[in-house]
This record gives structure tokens, sequence and C-alpha cells, in this order.
């Protein structure tokens, strides 16, 4: 025989565990791992290991350059700058004040590359030199509202790079690495490319952001 | 070689080919497209993790887990299609693989060593106020009595009273009939009943009440 009250008590224990649960939250490291590993797919982790590996040794750069194309291997080089930067990477400079990241590219590049505004969504993370093509290069890290974004600034012209402009009289080149992918644009004698698992569209916005 | 942009139509959410008012054409690519779709529901499938593992760290494990198999499957995910039933279909599935490849009946551990109440014999209460008794309980020790309950019923109420599934949704999800779905939550409702019945006694808010 049903107890009248059954149906009340279904409904206050309903009510009761729904709440309970409301508090439970995925934790934000369990939500960076989850995202870390969504980004660094078994498909492009392999081919980041081996170019982290190549870079990291010492072996001579034409070596390297020797395996695969010129403008893969600059596009390489900036996906795994970037993947760099988004992993436990002891030689990145964690730092969200853009005053000291100044004073770190100071330091070590001997000059300022242009910093974003941060709020809105955006948020530096911190940044790092890395070789590109040879000499040093700086790269930051942005955490924007699409995703996490590095900027690597070279002295290299984008068409140098392998780039593509994305339509003509376009202030705006493109490319792509595995699941990376990257945009590009010149400002005064440096090229900012901004690199990214996230849209052509959203890498673009971000630069636009660097735009005098 | 350099992999061309593709527009592609995607429905949750949609991700679509803009054309800007300087006449740049800005394709949008559906890289991104699973992060858009499937992350959002990560408390969602957290939770139904701590509800199945009763642990905390099981329950990152499992969830991290069910994530990456859900990367993997992705391509065969509709776009439109019940993304939450999908994610969480995915995590009782990686579960189970976890407790064949363990060779357990399933975890038992209370949440945070709460200490639980001990199986009492069934004891018929009058729940005249069972919204006023139920609000003493603290989160943890709804959620630590939900996680008392045997696998199978944990999970089923948990989907039809936290995440307010039908009968219909919860039994694919579980892989079992809609009427083997009725009577779980009707049985896991039953037990819990008791539990927290014990635990209203033990915190001197109840005795034997009509």
């Amino acid at each position: 025989m049903t107890n009248p009250n059954d149906g009340q008590f279904e409904k206050a224990i309903a009510e009761r565990l729904r709440s309970a649960f409301n508090s439970v939250k995925a934790s934000d490291t369990l939500a960076e791992k989850i995202r870390r590993q969504n980004r660094f797919s078994k498909k492009l982790w392999p081919v980041m290991a081996t170019a982290a590996a190549v870079l990291f040794i010492i072996l001579p750069l034409s070596f390297h350059m020797a395996l695969i194309s010129t403008a893969t291997a600059t596009k390489a080089q900036l996906a795994e700058i970037h993947l760099n930067n988004h992993s436990d990477n002891a030689e990145f400079f964690t730092e969200a004040d853009p005053v000291k990241l100044a004073e770190f590219f100071k330091e070590k590049l001997g000059f300022n590359p242009i910093l974003p505004a941060i709020g809105n969504g955006i948020a530096l993370r911190g940044c790092c030199v890395a070789h590109f093509e040879g000499p040093i290069v700086g790269s930051y890290g942005v955490e924007t509202p699409a995703g996490f974004v590095s900027i690597v600034v070279v002295d290299e012209t984008p068409s140098a790079i392998g780039m593509r402009k994305m339509v003509k009289e376009s202030e705006f080149w493109k490319a792509s690495y595995s699941n990376c992918s990257m945009v590009a644009t010149t400002i005064g004698e440096y090229t900012y490319c901004a690199v990214g698992l996230i849209s052509e569209d959203a890498l673009v916005q971000m630069l636009t952001k660097l735009l005098p | 070689m350099l992999k061309s942009c593709k527009t592609t139509a995607m429905m949750e959410p949609a991700i679509t080919r803009n054309r800007l008012s300087k006449g740049k054409l800005i394709l949008s690519a559906n890289r991104n497209s699973f992060d858009q779709i499937a992350l959002p529901y990560l408390d969602t499938v957290y939770r139904a993790a701590l509800a199945i593992t009763s642990r905390k760290d099981l329950a990152e494990d499992l969830t991290q887990a069910a994530f990456l198999k859900a990367l993997k499957s992705f391509k065969r995910f509709q776009p439109g299609t019940n993304c939450k039933a999908w994610l969480l279909t995915i995590l009782r599935n990686t579960w189970y693989d976890q407790l064949r490849h363990k060779k357990i009946a399933g975890p038992t551990s209370p949440i945070d060593e709460l200490d639980i109440a001990e199986k009492t014999p069934q004891v018929q209460t009058t729940w005249t106020d069972a919204d006023d008794l139920i609000d003493n309980f603290s989160d943890e020790q709804i959620i630590a009595a939900l996680c008392e309950l045997p696998d199978d019923q944990r999970l089923t109420l948990y989907l039809t009273d936290v995440e307010q599934l039908t009968q219909k949704e919860v039994a694919e999800i579980t892989g079992v009939a809609e009427g083997t779905v009725k009577s779980r939550t009707s049985r896991a409702r039953a037990q819990l009943k008791i539990k927290l019945d014990t635990y209203a006694k033990q915190m001197g808010l109840t005795g034997d009440r009509k």
C-alpha cells in the first residue's frame, strides 16, 4: 500500500539531491587537464613530441631543416612554441603583470613587444624566448574568451614563414599546422604570429587588439 | 602542406561563415567544436562521476577518461542531438570498462571520509515533514547517502532526480529497459529513505514518527 507521504518524500529528496549536487563543480585543475588533453590529442602529440625533441637536443638546426620543407618547419616551430607555452615548461615565465613581462623581454630580447590591454576576458599568462629559425624570438601567452593563444614575435615577414594572405588586400596572413591555427600581421618592424587551437577569426580578433 | 579552412554546418552551437563589412571573408573553422559543444557539460559529467565513484579523486579520473573517449568518438556525434546524454553514456561505459578492468563490484568509499551510518534494519518512518527533515542534512550527507546505494540504483536515481532525465533517457544511458529504470528508481528511493532515517535518528532529529 502506498504511503501517502511517499510522494512528498520523493519530491523533497529529488529537490534536495539537486541542491546538494548543485554545489559540486569540477575543479579548475580538472578543467585545465581536460582542455589540455583535448588540445593535444593523439594525432598532434607524436608530431609535437618529435618537433620538441629535435629543437631541444643539441643538433645543428640545418639537420632538422633537411628533414622537412622550410615552410612546414617554420609552422611546426610556431606550433611547438605554442605547445611549450601551454605545458609545464620550465622556461616559461609565468606572469600576468604586463610591466614584468616587458622587463623580461627587455632583458632577453632588447626590446618590448606590443602586449594587449588586459581585461574584458583578456589575461596575460606569461612569456618566454624560444629559437625560431635560428635567432631567439619572444612569445607570450594570452588567455582569451576563445581560448589560450600564443603570440610569437618574429622579424621575418609572414610570407617568409610560409603564410598566405587571408584575402587579397588583407593585413592578416594565415597558416595552419596539424590542429593549430595561425594568423600573423606585421606591426612596425616585427611580425606578430597568433597561434592557438581556436578559430582564425578569434586569432584575428586577438591581433587586432595589438594594432595601433 | 597547409590545411584548407572548411566551412562546416554545425548545429550546436552554430559555426557559420561570416562576411565582414569591409569585404573580408573569414571562415570559421570547426577545430574547437568539441570544446564548444561538449566542454560546457564538464560539471554535469563530473557530478555524475562523483555519484558513481563516491570519491573526488576517482571522479576526476573517470571524468577525464570519459572526455578523452568522447573526443576520440566525437566524429560519430550527431550535432543537434542530446550531447548531455551522449556524454553520460560514455561516462557510464567508461566506468563499466574500469570496473571490468579492475574486476571489482564497484566503489563504495564514502566522500571525504564522512562517517556513514551503518546498515540498520528497515524502520518505517512517516516523513510527514519531509522538506524540513531533509533540509537538516548537509550536502555531504545527502550525497554520501546516495553513494551508499548499490551501483545500479545510485546512477539511476542520480540521472532521474538530479539530472531530471526521462525514464527513456535514463534507460538509454544505463542500457536497460524503461521498466527496469522505474523499479530501480523506486528501490533507490526506498533505500535512501532508510539511510536518511538512520541519519536523522543519529542526529536526534526524529524517532519513530507518525
